[in-house]
C-alpha cells in the first residue's frame, strides 16, 4: 500500500487511528498494541503477501538472538560465546539481505570475470528489506553492548513493523521507539498531534505528487535518451531528478513522521533542507539523516575502534570505508558503489579541509557543494556506469550537438514563440514549460522553509487551515495515478 | 487542545463538504478535453471545409527538419481549403468514431472529413493498450454529446487508477503474432527498445539488428480481420458521417516497409499488404474513398526509427499532404 493512495489516506488510516484510540479507551492497552502491529502487516502484506513469512521470519529470528544476547550469563557455562551468536545474528541478516539484493550482481559479476555462463536468479526484492533488517542489526549490536532493556515480543514486532516507516524508513532507534509504544500519555487521543500530524502529512503528500512526480517524466525521458542528450538536456535532466528524489524521499519521510505523530508517536526527522548545505559534511548531516546516525553509530565508530590507534588519517580512512559500505546498502550496481565511494572521499577531504582550516566563499561552497551532489546523484539513478558517463559526458558538453538547425535556432520566431526550448528539448520532449518549472523548483527549495521548520510554526489558526485544506485537496486530487517511491527500491 | 479539536474538527467537515466540489469542478475544469474544445469553438464559430483526424504522424518532424510544418499543413496549401485538425499522438478509429459524433451539436459541419489510418493503431501497442483509449476524454466527449456523465467511470479512472490497473495486465498479456517469440506486451516492449537517435546514423541501425525487427514484427505483423474492433469502427464512423451527408476520404499512412522488408523479409510484406486489403476493403464496403499510401515511401523519408515506423520527414509529409489534398479536390468536385 503507498501513502499517496486513496485506499491509505480514505480507509486504511482513519480505521487504524479509530481502532487503536478506541481500544485505548476501553483500556485494552495491549490489544490497541496488537492492532497497530496487525495494521502494519496488513500494510506490508497489501503489496504482496507472499514475503510475509520472511518479516516474520526475520523478526522472530533477530528477537531469539537478541534475548541469547541479553540473557547471556557469563557466570553459567555456555555452550556458545556471547560473540559467536552475535556473530550468528549478524551473518544471519546479511545473508538474508545478500541473497535477496545482492546475488545476481555477484553472480553477474563472477560470470564477467571468470567468463562462466551462471544463470540470474531474478529474485523480486522484498519491499522493505534493506531498512528492517538493518534496523534489527542495529537492534542486535545494542543487545551484544548490553544498551537494550525492552524486550516484550510485541513491542519489538511493532518497532520493527510500525507501518509508518516500515517500507523507507526513517530508520528507528529501538531506544528511542520502545518507550514510546509503552508509555500511558500516548494512548490518549492528543488533538494537537492530530493537528500537526495532519499538516505534515499533507505537506509530504503535496510534495511528492505534486512537485517530484512533475519532474519524474522529464528524468525519465533524459535517462531513456542519455546517449542523444545534449549539454542542456544534460543539466535539464540531472537538476530535475535531484530535485524529484528530494521531493520524493522527503515527502514520503514527511508523511511517515506525521503518520506516526497521529498515533502520538514521534519519528525522528529525515531532511533539513539538504540542498542548502554548504559542505559536504553538512549535507549529510541534513540528508537522510537518520542513516547518517547509523552509519555514524554502527559503521564509523567500531570502524575506527578497530585500528589499534585512532589518528586523523585513520578516522578519514573509517570515513570513506563507511560510506563505500553506505553505498553498497543503497544499490547491486556497480554505480551505487561509486556513488558512497565519491562521497567518502569527499566527506574525507572536507574534513581535511577543515583540520587545515582553509576558507572557501560562501556561495562558492554552496555551489561546489551542490553540483557535486547532483553530479553523483545522476549516479544513483543509471541503470548503471554507460548510462552514467553518458549523462555526465552531456553535462560537460560531450553529448549530442545543442542545436541540430542552428539558424532556426536563433531566429526570432524561435525565441518569441519558445520553440527554442522545443528544440534544445527535443529528447526530453520539453518546452518553455519544463525550464520554467525546474527554475521554480530550485528556487523554491533554496528559499522556502523545510517541513521540519513548517510543523515548529504550525498554528490552528485561519491561515494554517486554508493552507492546509488546500494543499490536501490539490494533492488528493493529483493522486490518482500510479507512482512509487523512489526509495522504495532499497 | 480545544483550539485544536476545533481545527481538526473544521478540517474534516470542510473536507468532506469542498472534496465533492473540488472532484466536480476538476472534471468541469483540469479534465476537459482541449480537441473537443477546439472542434466545438472552430464549428461554431468560423467554419472550416475538412476536419482533419490524425495521430503522431500529423505533426510530428524530423530534428533536422527545417520546415516544420505538419500534414495538415502541407494539405491546406495544396488544396485550398480551410481545415481543421484534430490530431494527437495515440489517436486511432477508437477516437475518431468519438470525435465525430460532436458535429451532431455544432453549428456548421464541414464539407469532408479526412481519417488517415495507422496500420500500428490495429497492434498490440496501438489502439488495444490502455492509455490510447483515453477513457477521460471518451467521458467528457460522450457527456458532451449526449448530457450523460458516467461519473463511476470517471471516479475509477480519474481517481482509482484504473487505466494503470489495466496497463499492467496489458503489459503482462501474452502477445503470439509475427512469428514473435511467446512474450508479453512489456517483454517485447523492452527488448525493442533503443536509447539512441539513429535517424541520421545508418551504421547504428546495424548495432541494433535484433531490435529493429522485433518492433516491424510487433506494430504490423497481427492479423486484422474484417470483424476487428478497430475495422468495425471505421466502418461505424464512416456510416455516422454519411448519416450527416459528411464524406469520408480514409487513406493509408505510410509504413517504412522498405526497412521492415529488409529486416523481417518477404513475410512482413505478405503480412502488411493482407492487413492493408482487410482495412480497404472495409472502407470500400461502407462507401468511403481510400487512397492507399501505405508502401509509397523509401526509407529516407521516415524519422523517429529507434521506436515507430510511420513518422515523416518534411519531405515526406509534403508527399502525403499533397496526395490527400489532389484526392479530397476530385472528392469533393465530383462527390466520388
Amino acid at each position: 500500500m503507498l501513502f499517496n493512495s486513496y485506499e491509505f489516506i480514505f480507509l486504511f488510516l482513519p480505521i487504524t487511528v479509530l481502532g487503536y484510540y478506541l481500544l485505548n479507551r476501553i483500556r485494552l492497552t495491549m490489544a490497541s498494541t496488537a492492532w497497530l502491529l496487525f495494521a502494519s502487516l496488513f500494510f506490508y502484506g497489501w503489496w504482496d503477501l507472499r514475503y510475509m513469512p520472511l518479516l516474520l521470519g526475520s523478526i522472530l529470528f533477530n528477537y531469539t538472538i537478541g534475548n541469547l544476547l541479553v540473557d547471556y550469563n557469563t557466570n553459567r557455562k555456555n555452550i556458545v560465546s556471547r560473540k559467536s551468536i552475535f556473530s550468528t545474528g549478524l551473518i544471519g541478516n546479511l545473508i538474508l539481505l545478500g541473497m535477496f539484493k545482492y546475488i545476481d550482481f555477484i553472480v553477474a559479476n563472477f560470470n564477467s570475470v571468470a567468463n562462466t555462463h551462471f544463470e540470474l536468479f531474478h529474485i523480486i526484492l522484498p519491499l522493505g528489506i534493506s531498512f528492517f533488517t538493518i534496523t534489527q542489526i542495529a537492534f542486535l549490536v545494542d543487545c551484544y553492548e548490553g544498551l537494550v532493556t525492552e524486550r516484550k515480543l510485541l513491542n519489538y514486532s511493532l518497532f520493527v513493523t510500525f507501518f509508518p516507516h516500515l517500507l523507507a524508513g526513517p530508520i528507528l532507534h529501538h531506544k528511542d521507539m520502545m518507550p514510546q509504544f509503552d508509555r500511558v500519555r500516548n494512548k490518549v487521543v492528543n488533538y494537537r498531534n492530530l493537528c500537526i500530524g495532519s499538516y505534515i502529512f499533507f505537506i509530504g503528500l503535496f510534495k511528492k505528487v505534486v512537485i517530484a512526480d512533475t519532474f519524474s517524466k522529464v528524468v525519465a525521458n533524459g535517462f531513456d535518451t542519455a546517449t542523444s542528450l545534449n549539454l542542456v538536456e544534460g543539466w535539464v535532466v540531472s537538476l530535475s531528478y535531484t530535485l524529484q528524489l528530494y521531493y520524493d524521499f522527503s515527502g514520503y519521510s514527511d508523511m511517515a513522521v506525521g503518520v506516526g505523530l497521529m498515533f502520538n508517536i514521534i519519528l525522528p526527522w529525515n531532511f533539513n533542507s539538504p540542498y542548502k548545505s554548504t559542505n559536504i559534511i553538512q549535507f549529510w548531516q541534513r540528508w537522510h539523516m537518520t542513516l547518517s546516525n547509523f552509519i555514524t553509530t554502527y559503521l564509523y565508530a567500531p570502524i575506527l575502534r578497530s585500528f589499534r590507534s585512532v589518528t586523523f588519517a585513520r578516522s578519514l580512512v573509517a570515513i570513506f570505508v563507511a560510506m563505500f559500505i553506505s553505498g553498497i546498502w543503497h544499490g547491486a550496481g556497480w554505480t551505487f558503489i561509486l556513488w558512497g565511494s565519491l562521497h567518502g572521499g569527499a566527506l574525507a577531504f572536507n574534513h581535511y579541509w577543515r583540520k587545515k582550516k582553509l576558507k572557501m566563499p560562501l556561495i562558492a561552497a554552496w555551489l561546489t557543494t551542490f553540483l557535486f551532489v547532483n553530479a553523483t546523484f545522476v549516479l544513483f539513478r543509471a541503470k548503471g556506469l554507460g548510462q552514467a558517463s553518458k549523462v555526465l559526458g552531456a553535462m560537460i558538453g560531450l553529448g549530442s550537438p545543442v542545436l541540430p538547425a542552428k539558424h532556426e535556432a536563433i531566429s526570432l520566431e524561435a525565441f518569441t514563440h519558445n520553440y527554442i526550448w522545443k528544440l534544445l528539448l527535443t529528447n526530453l520532449q520539453g518546452s518553455d514549460i519544463t525550464f520554467w518549472l525546474l527554475v521554480g523548483g530550485l528556487v523554491f527549495t533554496l528559499a522556502m522553509k523545510n517541513s521540519l521548520q513548517l510543523s515548529e510554526t504550525f498554528k490552528p489558526d485561519w491561515k494554517h487551515f486554508v493552507f492546509l485544506l488546500a494543499i490536501s485537496l490539490y494533492a488528493i486530487l493529483n493522486m490518482g495515478k500510479v507512482s512509487e517511491f523512489l526509495y522504495f527500491q532499497f | 487542545m480545544g483550539s485544536f479539536r476545533r481545527f481538526l474538527i473544521t478540517l474534516l467537515l470542510a473536507g468532506a463538504i469542498t472534496l465533492p466540489i473540488v472532484v466536480v469542478i476538476d472534471f468541469f475544469w483540469k479534465q476537459k478535453d482541449g480537441y473537443a474544445d477546439h472542434l466545438l469553438k472552430t464549428f461554431n464559430n468560423t467554419p472550416r471545409d475538412v476536419l482533419y483526424l490524425g495521430d503522431s504522424t500529423i505533426k510530428f518532424t524530423g530534428d533536422r527538419d527545417q520546415d516544420r510544418r505538419g500534414i495538415d499543413d502541407f494539405f491546406k496549401q495544396q488544396s485550398g481549403l480551410t481545415v481543421c485538425t484534430i490530431a494527437s499522438p495515440g489517436f486511432s478509429p477508437l477516437m475518431y468514431a468519438l470525435y465525430v459524433r460532436l458535429l451532431t451539436i455544432t453549428r456548421t459541419r464541414p464539407r469532408l472529413v479526412v481519417m488517415p489510418l495507422n496500420l500500428r493503431s490495429f497492434s498490440e501497442s496501438g489502439a488495444r493498450r490502455p492509455a490510447a483509449t483515453f477513457p477521460l476524454k471518451q467521458i467528457d466527449i460522450r457527456y458532451r454529446v449526449s448530457g450523460q456523465f458516467d461519473w463511476y467511470q470517471y471516479i475509477q479512472y480519474r481517481f482509482l487508477g484504473q487505466e494503470e490497473r489495466q496497463g499492467v495486465i496489458w503489459s503482462k498479456r501474452s502477445v503470439q503474432y509475427g512469428n514473435l517469440y511467446p512474450a508479453t506486451n512489456r517483454e517485447i516492449m523492452d527488448g525493442m527498445r533503443i536509447d539512441e537517435n539513429i535517424d541520421y546514423a545508418p551504421e547504428r541501425e546495424l548495432f541494433y539488428g535484433n531490435r529493429l525487427p522485433l518492433g516491424f514484427r510487433y506494430h504490423y505483423m497481427m492479423e486484422i480481420k474484417p470483424d476487428d474492433q478497430l475495422v468495425l469502427k471505421v466502418g461505424e464512423t464512416i456510416d455516422f458521417l454519411k448519416a450527416l451527408g459528411i464524406p469520408t476520404l480514409v487513406y493509408l499512412t505510410p509504413i517504412n516497409c522498405r526497412d521492415g522488408e529488409h529486416y523481417v523479409g518477404t513475410e512482413f510484406t505478405d503480412r502488411v499488404s493482407r492487413n492493408i486489403e482487410v482495412i480497404k476493403n472495409a472502407v470500400r464496403h461502407h462507401g468511403a474513398t481510400v487512397i492507399d499510401l501505405s508502401t509509397e515511401l523509401p526509407a529516407s523519408y521516415f524519422v523517429h526509427k529507434k521506436n515507430v515506423f510511420e513518422h515523416l520527414n518534411t519531405d515526406g509529409r509534403r508527399f502525403v499532404g499533397e496526395h490527400v489534398a489532389e484526392a479530397a479536390k476530385v472528392l469533393l468536385s465530383t462527390g466520388r
